[in-house]
This record gives structure tokens, C-alpha cells and sequence, in this order.
């Protein structure tokens, strides 16, 4: 009879959390544990508890109910000392998290580096924990010290760990450190200091060790560990290595026991603020919620929606998520409240509701986009409910100081975001380790330019010019893609604020973000579900300033003031030309849908109504072009096919199962909720393995299980009847929507601000153009385009000037002739290198107006610098100087003595006097003889025009080079819209380059952009052009193209196939004359910029 | 290796990522230009070989151009950042007759310049920022501006054939002033008053108006000693007799500059008119005439017949080649019977060993950071100083006498999985093992050994008869390998 093996526990794991120490994922670490038949495993990364909501999620998988997980991390003190610490209960893990906190403050603002402890920072700590302490490679009577202050500081909770380390000298060691814990009351405890779940990983262990240490391979030494027993190991082979010590194993399991803490304790710590003294947060949500719905329905709440509101009040309560809702109420009322509203819309799984719609958190009617608020919200799952509220872009950080303000920075922080490898950086990274060339890694990490994780299959390494049969290569390779999806560090999510009842500092470790007044917490979003913490995403949207801007304009111009909420929408005399317009893909500048694939979209779609809006968002998407849903959902729409409902074998279930959930789609699923609703409906998932399947695919966390849920949802599905090309197809929208998972609820909520946006744009142009360059950068086209697209429709548009001009483009009326009453100003923000303050100064101090530049100077105090930015982009024109005379005046203010530059000390400029001959200053008083400045043609205008302000009201720098361009046999772009050109025609166009684009869904395809002085024209560019034109497409800024139009319906190509690259005739612009032939030009360096493309690789 | 062929840039760090600093002809094929990022240009160009600029390495390389250019004139300035770096100007003041006159002297230049793989641009003129200006900007590679015509060839050219700053020459071709000429002749009141003074001046200088100091450099110090013999000499004894006579009538100058030679060159000058040349590299700079005279020695001796004195040689001719830093030495100090091996000493036996076996077949070992005890050392070439080795790891310890290569012992009992050997046979004697110690696993170099060599488990062990081995298992059982073998690698004392 053998001796029964003795229960071992493993605690010191050190997971991939420890960044660049650990080689196993949390996940990984756990299930190993529990294959080995470990009693428990403890999780301690290096100070930090980043990676222990992971292992926790894993462990809650377990099969074995008698294995523990134990939530414990390693406190590193400054100076090299090692303990892992394991809370016995909740106030001794709030010690811990107060501990390292305390430490990560001690970072300094800006300098990298890890949370910084003493060792009585530890002590102070130590209460409440089982303190497991590291001896170092040297024992040293410092170690002694420190160990017996240790045990003496926690009685009965200190101990010291033995390692196997397999160095040779194991029993003189072990039994010294036996000896030495004895000694200072700290018993030997047995552990193997795991770095990774399998011995297979010691290779990347390795290659982490020197990413680390910033060296490769061959140079690292013994820097790296002499072999791979840093591994788990099954009780038995703990209990051989350390047979002389049985004490020592057996000392694990009863540290083991003696921890109760666990993570569930953290659960629904939700914040008491929004509810008043006298009420329960569910009494006081139902009260917001009758109050708000009387609001919205002065005329009396209808019937339905009472009965929907009474449902969903009722799922909330049985769920206690009232506090919740409260929350978020009070977030948005806050932004509502303010004298200045800023502007905000909620989104997400609970956001359309009628609760949410009574509360002001969403403008999103219900009724109208017939969502189901319990299709959101699970009541199985106990999982939080999800709501993020975008704000203005420009003042969201208002609503984030309102939180801490009042929270407390003591209970809100910002969530992380876990930077991981992705392929590029993980092959850099590992080639740099096995000491190949900078040359090599980049041709292998540009074999995956533009697409996503696929790893590094072997044809891309060949097309980069490598042998994937090199083992060198073959082991980066190999490594890399064991590397993916590793984190890398930490970052601050964009705007995931966590709120909690207690401290937040005694719930998880803070650190500071990289931003000025910000905290930020270890754990990234998916943890804080796990965990069940209180979440709300205060997120940032452009558009949503641009709106706001528009509505101000509008209130203050003509005189209408609206709302989201009451801007004119379906069923209005005003909806028409709106969706006319969409219709037509004449959507610059509006709300998601003016990028190309929107707009070739928007005339197959001709969207006629909201709902028309919400599946135009979502359909442009990856999910369903990889599930090749959209040609399906366009020709049923179009009438060309039946609509049917895809549907089991009659032995298996209903055939209408489907409909219910396709219904409003025509039978094709577009939207991710209906690619989970048919995951549970028809491959028969629980709801539970729904939404793993959905985490799957959304993050690293589950890596592996991929597998496992293809298998079951195609076999559940097929084996249920349903056609299998059917199931492939929604299994792959379903890995389509990966992390960019786009959901009903989303989609309504963007849709109502593409309504808004287009609602403005269509019938008050002016307004529009004025709004949306004022909330620039956003979007996706350019000031150039924006300008342009607003002349097209008949606004006048005028130059910056001194005289006229503020910092941002405003409103003035609009001469006679034209169509609309205002004409746009365009504001000194257009000028590239002008500091706001400053130009504030020059408009306060401009009263009726300049005189003269001198006076200008003299006055507002603005710097030459300053001065001659606007010279340079012919702002004095109403002083009757073009910016070449500006520019000649503006450099002599020196020497006559103007005084400047003092803009930004306020005080020293209003005291200041002004100097005596200021108001006399002209070239009378200071003569000179004069200087003919050669005179500036107008393509130099235009030329300097692009160089200092991105855009030229003159004329379109395309206009110059048409006489050549029509010898070159181009045509011009409007003129590809010409019925009369027969589809297949062969073209010739030419223009500036906008846009290169490289989607991943494209396959190998690139889309580009040009445009001339007449219009955009839009290139498809197969893979085999691309790579004989590679250079001329990758780096002109001007070309001309000859390829085959293809049209399709207002969707109109031009198929690239040959390409002259023209670049270099753009010089003439600025150079206006020819130059001798005797002069030779070295090559420019970045001369001329005109319009910087947008590359989207 | 850098295929030149191909797109090839230098890099330099700059804010936003590595830029461009320099690039090949193929680069700019592929439509790159100094300044873009070189992340943007290797997505840009298909493959691009990418290296960091030695901006250190460039200004040796120019200074010794500039150094070989003296052969025209002893006034040679090689360009600093102003100018470019990249060139330099010559004085030919009164020089370029020697050469035939200026056009010749150019094209003398030019074609040696060539020769060295440097396409050049050249121009002669009357003063250094027309000669500048010309050679950056007149479409022929090679311009001899006649006296006088300063300002009418540097009319066509633009502003920035004046050398100005970054801010000055933007500012003139805002306001039109493209072309030097528009600026010549014109009021300079108005320049003066709105630009730095270099603009006036640069014009000045180039004009001929205002001189331009140039800074020239200075050559270095030549080692360098002949003697004329009045009767040939035959006999390598008589070469070894005259080398040491050389090298001790450098030793004055070398002592002065605070240098030794770490390489020399001999020239023997035969009466028919044959030179023969015989190198020497040294292991330590060096200033003793015995031991250059020895090296010398044993190099005739090695070269056997290759040296041929034929009617004999009538001059010799000794020249330090490269001479480097070196501490003054306090000799006859010490006694002359001292055993104690100094570094000097080291490198000089090092050198008579290279001087007769040849430069690769005297080397030494060096510590590698290595866990595998065989690649713990490696043979090096003897240059400069020693590597410095670590002090041994108590706790692990390393035989003295490692096996060059482990030998496979059979018979071995062990427990399993780990345990130590009890008994084995090794060159056929049978060892009972009295105690051991061990296992230090140690495993194998992944990223070099392919096909995974496996993990190995040293011990070491004392026979009965008190003798020490080495030992270890190759392979862990169960995992990697079914039965393992065992090597002895090492003996200890």
C-alpha cells in the first residue's frame, strides 16, 4: 500500500500579470492546478492583484468543489525584499489594497516604474495576513533581521518559503532556511515559485526575461533561469522534493484554510448618493421614472407603454439594480443641470428602456425601435446591467471632476484597459529577443499589415522575402504567437468609472493614470463585471459637441431652439429631405455614415424612416460583412427575394422558432443580440455559454475556447436541421463581431444622432459647416471637405481675417444673392500654430477694428510670431495687405521699436502704456527706402493658403495642372457621374490624395480617395495593382489614375490600373515660375504639405 | 549584411519615432527623403535595411578625407554643421599650378574621389560661399567659376545657395525673394532691418565683400625614421640591426606624444628598385626597439623566402601606421629577475607567438555568461585587454579539470527519478560511490541547440577512494527520455 499523497497547495504563482516576469496566463495557471489535483492555488503577482479576477473567473469553472483559489499577491520592497502575502478576511485584503496604493502614489507624475514599498510599509500592513517571506539566492543576516521582524509583527502568520530550485545544493539549503525559520518563528513552507503552468513555457519565459532586461537572447546568461522547473508540479512530486519537510507541505494547505477571504465579498457595492434619506432606491427610482414619463407623454402615458415600464421597474427591483439607474440618472442630470448643457446620450444593453427613456439618460424612443429591454438584461445571469453615456467631447472631463467631486476620489477611479501583444509588437518583441535584425522583424511584423490576430501563417512570411523553414524564424514565429495576446501593461480606459459604497482604495489597489487628476484602478472592465462592481462609461464623442454647437447656433441665429429630443424626425414635414439627402450619400460630415462604405451604402439601403437609420449603423460592420449577411438583408429589402426565416427539421422544434428574433430584419440577422438570440434559440446554448461565447470572441480571456464553441454551435445547430451554409454564416458574423461587437442597442442610439446631425446639415447647411469645424479634429474628412462639401450646397464661406474673424468660425449674414441667410467666418482656429489665449487677446482688443498692422501689434500685444502665422495665411486682407506685404511689414515691427509678445501676462500688458508713437506709426515717420516684393500669383496663394490654413477659398490647387491633366487625357471627377459614360468605360482621373485605406475585411484591397477641383472620386485598387504600383500608391500626394468605371447605381469606382504619380508637379505651385535648366534642385524636404492624407492602414 | 543595391536608409531618433537621416540611391527610388519616419517609410518601400547614422563615424570618415586631401594643399577645412558636414573646402591659393592648373586639379580630384566609390560635386571660385553655393546647386558636378563672376552665377541660383538658417531663407521665399539675384543690388537698409544679420553677410561673404574665415585642419604627428645605407645589406640579421637602430630614433617623438605604436610598417627599398613592405600589428602599443626588432625577426624568419634581397637593399624605411595612447613607463624599476608576468609582458609573447604561428592561432579564453558548463568559456582573439573573469559561485560548484568533451560512462545505478549514481564505469574502472551531491539540473540553450537537447542533471560524487568525478544524466525520466544516459564532464581535485 503506498502512502496516500499529501494534499499540496500552490502558493506562489506568479501569472503574466507580473508583466514580463510571468509566462502563463491566470487562466491557464488555475486549470492547470486543478488537472494536478492541487488543493489550491494562491495567485500573487508582483504587486498588484491586475491578473487575480481572471483566475477567479476560472476557478469559478471548477469541476473539483474542494479546490481553493486564493487571492494573494508579492510585495517587492524597494530594496529587494520578498513576501507573499495571502488575507485571511475582507479588512485584511483592503489592508492589502490600501498598501499598494500607498505605494503607487509614491511614483512619481511621468516616471515609469513599479509601486515602491518598505519593508515597514509591509509590517504596518501585515494584520489579518499569511505572510509566506522569499529568501534570497544569499542568505544574509539582514534577511534574518527582517524575517524575524516578520514573525514578530504577525505571530503565527509568518512564514518562510522553500524552493526546490534543482541547483545542486538543495538539502544544505533547505535545511538551513528549516533551521532559519524555526529559529525566527516563521516555519518552513513549501512552494515552487511558478512562473508558468507547463515546462513547455520555459522558452518564453525566456524570451520575456529578455524583453525585460532589454538585451537578447545569446547576451542574456544567467539572466535567465538554468532550467524549466518553475513550473506546477502534482502534490506527489512536491511531496518527493521536499520529503525531508512532510511539515513544509502540509503547512500549505493550512495556510490554505486559514484564508476565507474571497472576491465575492467585493459584490454590489454600489453607491448610496442619489437616494434622498427617506427612501429605498427602488421607491426612488419609481418615483424619477412616473415623474420623467409624464415629461415625455404630457398628453397622458399611454397604455403599453405604462405596462413597459411597470415590467421593467419590476425586473429591476428583483434585481436591486435601482441604485444603479440612480446613478447614472445622476450623471446625466448633472450635465443636463448645468447652465451651459452639455450635451449627452446613453447607450448600451439597459439603455434603451423606457425607464432610461423616462430618465432622460436616452432620447431613444422605445416604442419607436422596438427594443426589448429584457432581451438586455438577463435576469439569470447575475450580471450588472451596462450603460455608457457619451458627452461632448470638449467637456466631458467636467462630468468626470463632477464624479469625484462627488464620490470622492476615495471611491472613483477609472477602470483599465489591459494593453495586450498583438501580433506586431509581440514579433518585434521576440525577434529583438532572439537577436534578429530590426530588418527581419519588420518585414515580419508588416506581413500582418492591416489585418488582425491570424497569427503569422507562413505565406506572409515568404511575401516578406523570409524563409519561415529558418529556425531562428520559425522559433520567433512560433514564440510570437504564444506571446499574443499576453498583457503588456496597463492603460486607463477611455472613461469606465468605477463607484463603490466604501473606500475604492480597500476594494482594489489605485494607481495614477497618466493624466493629470485622474486615478485608475488594476482592474480592466470585464473584471469589474466579474466582480460585480458598479460601472458607468463617461465616454467622449465629437459629434455630440458638434450638435451642441449647432443648436446654440441655431438658437441664437434664427432663433430655434431644440433639443435632441425635439429636433423634427419621422413623420414630420421636415423628414423627407432629410432622408432624401441620405439617400443620395450626400453625408459629409454627418454622424457615422459619411465614411465611403457608409455612403456605397446609403443608396442601396435609401433609408426611410429611424429603424432604416439604426440597421444602416450597424450593417457597415464587420459582423455582418464577414457573415456575407448584407447582400442577403439589401436584395429582400429590395423585394428581389422572398423573405423567409431560416428553420430547423419540424422533429426538433418549431419552424417560426427564428422569427420572433429576425423579424425585424427580414429574417437575415444583422445586429449581435440576434447572433446571440440565435446561439440559445437554435444551437440550444444556455444563456450563460451565449455570453461566454460572445466574451470569446470580444477579449484574450477565454483563448482556446474558441474551438469548443464553433463545434457546438455549428453541431447544435446543423444537427437541429438548420441549413449548414446558414450556421457557418452566423457563426462567422458572430467572430466577426469580435471586439467590435455592435449591438441593436448601440445602433439606435448612434442612429438618433445620425438623424440629428443630417436633420441639421439638410436644412440649415450654414449652421452645420460653422459647427462641425469648430469641433474639429472629428470624423472623418478634413476641413478642406467640409468647406467644400458646405459651398457645394450654396454657403458662402469667407477668410479668416483680422478684422473679423474669432477663435472659432461663426455666423455673419450672408450677401444678397445667396440661398441661405448666414455665411460662414471661418475662425482663427483654422490658422495652424496660433495659441487660442492669444488670439482671444487680439479680439478683445480689436474694438471697431485695426488700422494697420503696427496698431494691431501695438494694441492687442500678440508676438510677431503670431503676426506673421497670420500674415502667412492672408489674414489682412481687410487691412488692404495680401500676405506677402503683411509678412514684409510684420518683420520691421522690431526695428521700430513695437513693442510685444506680452500677450499671455495679462497684467504686464494692460499696464503697460501704449507706446507714444503707436497711433503714428507708419513708414512716414520712419522712412525707408522701398522695396518692389515680387508680386504672388495665385497658385502660390492657394499654395500658401494649404500651407497655413489646410484649405484655400480661392481656387482648388487641381485647377492649375487641368490644362495638363486634359493633355494627360483626364477627365474631370464630376464628370464620373456623367449617365452618359458607359459602366466598364476606361478613365482617366487625377487629384490630391484624401484617404488610403486598407480595411481587414477587404482582403488585400486598398480604397483611396482623391479629389480634384470638381469632386472626390473614389479608387478601388485590387492586390496585384497595389503591388506593381506599390510605391506611387503608398506615397503620392498627387496622381493621376486610369482605370474602369463601375457604377452602381450613385455608387460609382474607378478600378485602378495604371498610376502617374505627379507629386513632383506640385512644386510648380509654390515655385510659380520655371526654373533655368542650369540649376539643379536638391531634393525637398518636406516642402509643401497641402492636404496630409489619412491613412488608415 | 547592407545589400547596396537595395533601399537602405540611416536612422536617427527624433521626436515622433526614428527618422531618415540618410539614404541610398534605391531609397530614393522608392520615393523616400531624408526627414520621413521610418516606420512610414518601410511601409512605403517594399523591404528596407535600416541602420542607425554614426554621426561620430561620419566625422572621422570627413576629417580623414579632408586629411588625404592636403595632398592638393595644406589648407583643407572640412564643413561643420553649417555647411552641411558633408564636404570640405580646399585652399588652392597658389597650389593648383602644381597640378596643372585648376580645371586639371578638379578633375584630378574628381577622378580620385571616384576611384574611392565617392561621386563628388565640385566647384571652384573665388571665395568659399561661391564655391559652396556651386557645388550645391549648379547642375554640373563640376563648375570653375572665372574671377568676377561671383554675383552673376550666383543670381540664378535660389536663397538657399547662401547658407542661411531655417527661419531666414522660409522667410524670404514667403515674400518672393526666391532667387539670389533678387536680393543682390537691392537697398539693404530694409533686409537689415527685418532679418538676422547673416543674411547680409552670407551675401557678403559669397560676393566677395566680407571675408570668411575658414578653419583649417591640422595633420597629425608622423612616425616616421629612413636610413640611406652607403652599401646594401643582404642578411635578415643586418634588417633586424638597422629596424632596431629606426625604431629607437622614434622613441623621442613617441615618449613626447604620449603614444606607443600598435602597428608599423617596414619598407625595404631593393637597389634594382623593388620595395618590400612588412606589417607588424601589436597586441599593447608598444615603444621598445628590441621587441620591434624581435617581431621583425621572427617575421623574416617566417617569411622565409618570400623576402628577397636580391642585390640587396639600400634603404629602409620605418613608419608608425597607427600609433595609440599610451601610459608612461617606469622602467628599470623593477628588478630584472622578477618572474611576476605583467600585461606587457603577456602582450609582448603574445606578439612573437602571432609573429610565428600566425595571427589566428594564438588565443585565449574569455567568460560567457552560460548556464552549460562547456559554454561557459570561449577561445578569443588576443586584442587589448583581458576580459575580467567572474568569481566562481560557491554554491555551484565547477571542476577545475573540465573534459573537453563528456565522456559516456555505462553501469551506472541510480535511483529513480533523480537520484544520484551509486555505482558506474569509466574508462573502464568501476567507481563505488561514497557520497554525492546534487542534482543541479541545468538545461539546454533552446535557441541554439535544435532538435532539443535534453536537460542534464549534474552531480558530483567522491568514490571509495576518495577521487572526485563530475557526472551528470542527460535526459529527466519520465518527460524527455525513457532510459538516460550518463557523462562524466569534469574531475575536481
Amino acid at each position: 500500500m503506498p502512502d496516500p499523497v499529501p494534499a499540496y497547495a500552490e502558493l506562489a504563482v506568479t501569472t503574466n500579470f507580473s508583466f514580463l516576469r510571468g509566462a502563463s496566463r491566470p487562466q491557464e495557471l488555475v486549470a492547470q492546478a486543478e488537472t494536478l489535483g492541487l488543493a489550491a492555488i494562491g495567485v500573487a503577482d508582483r504587486n498588484s492583484f491586475a491578473g487575480v479576477v481572471r483566475a477567479y473567473d476560472q476557478w469559478k469553472t471548477r469541476k473539483r468543489e474542494d479546490f481553493k483559489f486564493l487571492v494573494g499577491v508579492r510585495l517587492v520592497t524597494t530594496d529587494g525584499f520578498e513576501v507573499l502575502a495571502y488575507p485571511t478576511d475582507r479588512a485584511a485584503y483592503g489592508r492589502l489594497c490600501q498598501l499598494i496604493t500607498r505605494g503607487n502614489v509614491k511614483i512619481k507624475k511621468g516616471e515609469k516604474g513599479e509601486c515602491r514599498l518598505t519593508f515597514e510599509d509591509i509590517l504596518s500592513a501585515s494584520e489579518g495576513q499569511m505572510l509566506i517571506a522569499l529568501p534570497p539566492d544569499e542568505l544574509s543576516p539582514a534577511f534574518t533581521e527582517r524575517l524575524a521582524a516578520l514573525a514578530h509583527a504577525a505571530p503565527g502568520r509568518s512564514f518562510l518559503a522553500g524552493i526546490h530550485r534543482y541547483r545542486g545544493d538543495e538539502p544544505r539549503r533547505l535545511g538551513r532556511l528549516d533551521e532559519l525559520g524555526r529559529q525566527a518563528g516563521a516555519p518552513l513552507v513549501a512552494v515552487n515559485d511558478v512562473h508558468y503552468h507547463v515546462p513547455e513555457r520555459r522558452a518564453l519565459a525566456d524570451v520575456l526575461t529578455c524583453i525585460r532586461e532589454k538585451c537578447t537572447i545569446a547576451e542574456a546568461g544567467l539572466r535567465l533561469a538554468a532550467n524549466a522547473e518553475r513550473h506546477l508540479k502534482k502534490p506527489e512530486e512536491m511531496a518527493r522534493l521536499f520529503a525531508k519537510y512532510p511539515d513544509a507541505i502540509a503547512r500549505t494547505v493550512e495556510i490554505a484554510n486559514a484564508c476565507h477571504f474571497s472576491l465575492r465579498e467585493l459584490q454590489y457595492e454600489y453607491p448610496d448618493e442619489p437616494v434622498p434619506p427617506d427612501k429605498t432606491p427602488q421607491e426612488h427610482l419609481e418615483d424619477l421614472t412616473w415623474e420623467g414619463a409624464k415629461a415625455r407623454y404630457p398628453e397622458g402615458i399611454p397604455n403599453d407603454v405604462e405596462k413597459r415600464i411597470k415590467g421593467e421597474l419590476a425586473i429591476i427591483g428583483r434585481l436591486d439594480y435601482a441604485r444603479y439607474f440612480l446613478t447614472v440618472h445622476d450623471v446625466v442630470r448633472f450635465a443636463r443641470s448645468r447652465p451651459n448643457e452639455i450635451l449627452c446620450q446613453g447607450r448600451g444593453s439597459a439603455a434603451n428602456s423606457a425607464v432610461c427613456y423616462c430618465l432622460g439618460i436616452t432620447e431613444v424612443n422605445p416604442n419607436n425601435s422596438g427594443l426589448l429591454f429584457a432581451r438586455f438584461i438577463s435576469e439569470k445571469r447575475g450580471e450588472p446591467p451596462d450603460i455608457d453615456v457619451d458627452f461632448e467631447h470638449e467637456r466631458r472631463e467636467e462630468v468626470i471632476q463632477y464624479i469625484y467631486e462627488r464620490y470622492g476620489r476615495h471611491r472613483a477611479a477609472i477602470c483599465a484597459t489591459v494593453i495586450h501583444y498583438r501580433s506586431r509588437q509581440s514579433i518585434r518583441d521576440v525577434g529583438k529577443a532572439l537577436g534578429l535584425t530590426p530588418d527581419v522583424t519588420a518585414a515580419l511584423a508588416k506581413t500582418v499589415w492591416g489585418s488582425h490576430d491570424d497569427g503569422l501563417p507562413d505565406a506572409h512570411i515568404r511575401e516578406a522575402g523570409l524563409d519561415p523553414s529558418n529556425p531562428t524564424i520559425l522559433q520567433a514565429v512560433l514564440l510570437a504567437r504564444e506571446l499574443l495576446g499576453f498583457p503588456r501593461h496597463l492603460s486607463q480606459h477611455v472613461g469606465g468609472f468605477v463607484l463603490t459604497r466604501g473606500r475604492l482604495d480597500e476594494t482594489v489597489p489605485i494607481g495614477h493614470a497618466a493624466m493629470e487628476d485622474r486615478t485608475c484602478i488594476e482592474w480592466d472592465k470585464d473584471d469589474i463585471d466579474t466582480v460585480g462592481l458598479m460601472k458607468v462609461d463617461v465616454l467622449a464623442l465629437g459629434m455630440l459637441s458638434c450638435l451642441k454647437r449647432g443648436l446654440d447656433l441655431l438658437e441664437t441665429h434664427y432663433g430655434r431652439a431644440l433639443s435632441l429630443a425635439t429636433i423634427p424626425g419621422d413623420g414630420t414635414e421636415d423628414a423627407k429631405p432629410v432622408y432624401d439627402m441620405l439617400s443620395r450619400a450626400d453625408s459629409v460630415g454627418v454622424f457615422q455614415v459619411e465614411s465611403r462604405a457608409q455612403m456605397s451604402m446609403l443608396p442601396r439601403l435609401k433609408p426611410r424612416c429611424f429603424y432604416d437609420l439604426v440597421i444602416e449603423v450597424a450593417i457597415v460592420r464587420p459582423g455582418p460583412i464577414q457573415g456575407d449577411m448584407v447582400h442577403p438583408y439589401l436584395r429582400r429589402r429590395d423585394g428581389i427575394d422572398e423573405v423567409h426565416y431560416p428553420s430547423p427539421d419540424p422533429a426538433h422544434g418549431p419552424a417560426n422558432e427564428l422569427e420572433n428574433v429576425l423579424e425585424r430584419t427580414l429574417g437575415v440577422p444583422l445586429f449581435q443580440e440576434q447572433a446571440m438570440q440565435i446561439a440559445i434559440d437554435a444551437a440550444k446554448f444556455s444563456p450563460d455559454e451565449a455570453d461566454g461565447l460572445r466574451r470569446t470572441m470580444a477579449t484574450f480571456r477565454h483563448t482556446g475556447s474558441v474551438g469548443k464553441y464553433r463545434e457546438k454551435f455549428i453541431d447544435g445547430m446543423t444537427r437541429r436541421g438548420y441549413a449548414r451554409d446558414f450556421v457557418e454564416r452566423c457563426f462567422s458574423q458572430i467572430e466577426g463581431f469580435g471586439e467590435y461587437g455592435f449591438p441593436e442597442s448601440h445602433a439606435a442610439s448612434f442612429a438618433l444622432l445620425v438623424y440629428a446631425s443630417a436633420w441639421i446639415k439638410c436644412h440649415y447647411p450654414d449652421v452645420f459647416c460653422a459647427a462641425i469645424l469648430n469641433s474639429q479634429p472629428m470624423g472623418f474628412y478634413q476641413p478642406a471637405q467640409l468647406v467644400r462639401d458646405a459651398r457645394q450646397h450654396g454657403v458662402e464661406v469667407r477668410e479668416a481675417d483680422v478684422n473679423f474673424s474669432q477663435w472659432d468660425c461663426t455666423l455673419e449674414p450672408a450677401s444678397e444673392r445667396n440661398r441661405y441667410r448666414f455665411a460662414v467666418r471661418l475662425g482663427f482656429r483654422q490658422i495652424q500654430g496660433l495659441n487660442k489665449e492669444e488670439m482671444e487677446k487680439l479680439t478683445d482688443a480689436r474694438g471697431n477694428g485695426f488700422s494697420s498692422i503696427e496698431r494691431l501689434a501695438a494694441v492687442s500685444g500678440v508676438s510677431r510670431f503670431t503676426i506673421e502665422r497670420l500674415a502667412a495665411a492672408d489674414a489682412f486682407r481687410s487691412l488692404g495687405f495680401d500676405r506677402r506685404k503683411a509678412l514684409w511689414t510684420a518683420r520691421r515691427l522690431d526695428a521700430v521699436g513695437v513693442r510685444r509678445g506680452s500677450a499671455l501676462k495679462k497684467s504686464a500688458a494692460d499696464d503697460a502704456p501704449l507706446p507714444l508713437l503707436a497711433p503714428h506709426l507708419s513708414d512716414e515717420l520712419f522712412p525707408e527706402p522701398e522695396i518692389v516684393l515680387p508680386p504672388m500669383q495665385l497658385s502660390e496663394h492657394v499654395a500658401e493658403d494649404y500651407a497655413a490654413t489646410s484649405l484655400s477659398l480661392k481656387e482648388h490647387p487641381i485647377r492649375f495642372f487641368r490644362e495638363d491633366l486634359t493633355r494627360l487625357g483626364a477627365i474631370r471627377n464630376a464628370e464620373l457621374r456623367n449617365e452618359r459614360l458607359p459602366n466598364d468605360a476606361t478613365v482617366t482621373v487625377a487629384g490630391l490624395v484624401l484617404v488610403r485605406q486598407h480595411p481587414s475585411t477587404s482582403k488585400g484591397v486598398i480604397f483611396m480617395t482623391i479629389e480634384d477641383e470638381t469632386d472626390i472620386a473614389n479608387l478601388v485598387i485590387w492586390k496585384k495593382v497595389f503591388q506593381a504600383n506599390r510605391r506611387t500608391i503608398m506615397t503620392s500626394r498627387f496622381l493621376a489614375v486610369r482605370g474602369r468605371l463601375q457604377r452602381a447605381g450613385l455608387v460609382v469606382h474607378v478600378v485602378a490600373e495604371r498610376f502617374t504619380d505627379l507629386t513632383a508637379e506640385l512644386r510648380r505651385l509654390r515655385d510659380g515660375e520655371c526654373s533655368a535648366p542650369e540649376i539643379r534642385h536638391l531634393p525637398s524636404q518636406g516642402e509643401l504639405p497641402l492636404i496630409k492624407s489619412r491613412d488608415f492602414h | 549584411m547592407v545589400d547596396p543595391k537595395r533601399p537602405f536608409v540611416l536612422s536617427v531618433e527624433a521626436s515622433g519615432g526614428p527618422r531618415i537621416a540618410a539614404l541610398n540611391e534605391a531609397a530614393e527610388a522608392e520615393g523616400l527623403a531624408k526627414q520621413d519616419l521610418v516606420a512610414d517609410a518601410r511601409a512605403k518601400a517594399g523591404v528596407l535595411q535600416v541602420r542607425d547614422i554614426d554621426p561620430a563615424a561620419d566625422d572621422t570618415a570627413l576629417k580623414r578625407l579632408a586629411l588625404w586631401a592636403t595632398r592638393y594643399t595644406p589648407l583643407v577645412s572640412p564643413w561643420g554643421e553649417a555647411n552641411g558636414a558633408d564636404g570640405f573646402f580646399l585652399d588652392i591659393t597658389g597650389a593648383a599650378h602644381l597640378f596643372g592648373g585648376e580645371e586639371s586639379l578638379l578633375a584630378d580630384l574628381a577622378d580620385r574621389l571616384h576611384g574611392f566609390g565617392l561621386p563628388a560635386r565640385l566647384a571652384i571660385a573665388d571665395t568659399a560661399g561661391a564655391a559652396w553655393a556651386l557645388s550645391q546647386f549648379h547642375s554640373s558636378s563640376t563648375v570653375v567659376l572665372p574671377s568676377g563672376q561671383e554675383a552673376e552665377a550666383l543670381a540664378r541660383l535660389p536663397v538657399e545657395a547662401l547658407r542661411l538658417s531655417f527661419d531666414t531663407r522660409t522667410t524670404l521665399r514667403r515674400l518672393g525673394f526666391k532667387r539670389v539675384g533678387t536680393l543682390i543690388d537691392k537697398s539693404r537698409a530694409p533686409f537689415a532691418a527685418r532679418f538676422e544679420k547673416e543674411l547680409l553677410l552670407r551675401l557678403d561673404q559669397a560676393l566677395g565683400r566680407a571675408p570668411e574665415p575658414l578653419v583649417f585642419i591640422k595633420t597629425p604627428p608622423i612616425y616616421h625614421s629612413a636610413r640611406y645605407l652607403l652599401e646594401p645589406i643582404f642578411t635578415a640579421d643586418a634588417v633586424v640591426a638597422f629596424t632596431t637602430r629606426l625604431m629607437r630614433s622614434l622613441v623621442h617623438a613617441l615618449v613626447r606624444d604620449g603614444v606607443g605604436a600598435r602597428s608599423l610598417r617596414l619598407s625595404l627599398y631593393r637597389v634594382d628598385g623593388v620595395v618590400e613592405t612588412i606589417d607588424l600589428g601589436l597586441t599593447l602599443p608598444t615603444r621598445s626597439p628590441t621587441h620591434v626588432a624581435r617581431l621583425i625577426g621572427l617575421k623574416l624568419e617566417r617569411l622565409a623566402g618570400a623576402v628577397d634581397a636580391g642585390f640587396g637593399f639600400e634603404t629602409l624605411d620605418l613608419a608608425v601606421t597607427v600609433a595609440e595612447p599610451m601610459e608612461a613607463e617606469q622602467t628599470e624599476l623593477v628588478a630584472a629577475n622578477d618572474d611576476s608576468f605583467s600585461p606587457e609582458q603577456c602582450a609582448a609573447l603574445v606578439d612573437r607567438l602571432q609573429q610565428r604561428l600566425g595571427r589566428d592561432s594564438v588565443q585565449r579564453l574569455a567568460p560567457v555568461e552560460s548556464h552549460l558548463p562547456e559554454r561557459a568559456e570561449m577561445l578569443e582573439a588576443v586584442v587589448g585587454d583581458a576580459a575580467v573573469w567572474p568569481a566562481p559561485d560557491t554554491n555551484r560548484l565547477r571542476p577545475p579539470i573540465l573534459l573537453p568533451r563528456a565522456e559516456e560512462v555505462k553501469e551506472v545505478m541510480a535511483v529513480v527519478p533523480d537520484g544520484p549514481p551509486a555505482r558506474f564505469r569509466w574508462r573502464g574502472t568501476l567507481h563505488d560511490v561514497a557520497h554525492a551531491q546534487g542534482p543541479e539540473r541545468i538545461a539546454n540553450e533552446w535557441w541554439r541547440d535544435r532538435g532539443a537537447k535534453p536537460t542534464r542533471d549534474y552531480y558530483l560524487v567522491e568514490d571509495k577512494a576518495g577521487h572526485r568525478f563530475w557526472l551528470y544524466r542527460e535526459g529527466l525520466q519520465g518527460s524527455e527520455i525513457r532510459s538516460p544516459r550518463w557523462f562524466l564532464h569534469g574531475l575536481f581535485a
